[in-house]
């Protein structure tokens, strides 16, 4: 029992069953389905609450769907791959990065794929070919993220200087 | 008074302000107001600092509730127009900056279009005529 907690807790893309693998697939199914049906309000709640609800917008509505979502998501992966940190904050920044948008039509199918191909990756590294041993995937996905955070908020405090 | 058609805001006996719930006499920033408004209007509101203009813009728009009096758009009582309707109805725009990094001017503009589209937010060939008219500029 320990050493399954362990195991969970340095995060692991592998060792699901089948039966699993379908309770994942299907609550991240609904989780992106979720946040799909939220872009056309997420691009305009980028104006402010206020622009919003002149706009009609059910604020509580969206934000009680976004929390939903974000939930299940986060949830049914951290259950069952273990609780992998950084890649939730650094993905979206990454998209918004490379894509030079803030157009959630772009945003979050970006974000879904430049996800997976973090996870990949960090996973590629983490069982480094020719190594016997395996590294926690966590460290893998720590040092991808941190410069990613490091490099935010730099830009933020610029940002606030300027203005 | 002029034909009904013509009305299209009534308001009467509006005290507009913040809600304090121990003494709602204590938020009323303006009122009370009374008056019509008829179509080709064109309506300015003068005042100093401080004494409720942005505050009587915010209710008459549904940001915020009035504390009294009644607000009527085409002959609605405003409280009972749906959201999507009221959004269709009024089109606010305050002195509020936007910051947004990486938002260009088209796509800030065609969020105006927002109450009229699907909800993947599809842009229509009816959309982009009409985008184009504060886009172009004045003639």
């Amino acid at each position: 029992m320990l050493k399954a907690f362990v195991v969970w807790s340095m995060g692991s893309l592998g060792n699901l069953t089948a039966p699993q693998l379908q309770v994942l697939s299907i609550s991240l199914l609904i989780g992106l389905l979720l946040s799909v049906f939220s872009i056309r309000s997420l691009n305009v709640l980028l104006l402010g609450e206020n622009y919003s609800r002149t706009m009609g917008v059910n604020i509580k509505l969206v934000r009680f769907i976004v929390f939903v979502s974000t939930s299940i998501l986060s949830g049914s992966i951290t259950a069952f791959c273990g609780p992998l940190a950084f890649v939730g904050i650094v993905v979206p920044h990454l998209a918004r990065m490379l894509f030079k948008t803030a157009d959630h039509k772009l945003l979050v199918p970006a974000c879904f794929l430049l996800g997976g191909l973090l996870m990949l990756l960090a996973d590629l590294i983490s069982q480094f070919p020719g190594s016997q041993s395996v590294l926690p995937i966590n460290s893998v996905t720590a040092i991808l993220g941190v410069p990613v955070v490091i490099w935010v908020i730099m830009v933020n405090r610029r940002f606030v200087n300027v203005s | 008074m002029k034909e009904a058609d013509h009305t299209i805001l009534r308001i009467q006996d509006l005290f507009v302000g913040y809600e304090q719930h121990a003494n709602p006499k204590e938020g009323i920033v303006y009122g009370p107001l009374t008056t019509e408004i008829h179509t080709p209007e064109m309506i300015g509101i003068i005042g100093r600092n401080g004494i409720g203009k942005s505050t009587l813009l915010r209710t008459l728009t549904g940001i915020q509730h009035a504390i009294s009096g009644t607000i009527m758009i085409r002959g609605q009582e405003i409280s009972k127009i749906s959201r999507s309707d009221r959004a269709r109805l009024i089109s606010y725009v305050s002195t509020e900056a936007i910051h947004v990094q990486n938002l260009r001017v088209m796509e800030l503009v065609s969020m105006g279009r927002f109450p009229y589209t699907n909800w993947f937010g599809k842009l229509t060939g009816n959309d982009h005529d009409i985008l184009m008219i504060p886009l172009s500029g004045p003639e």
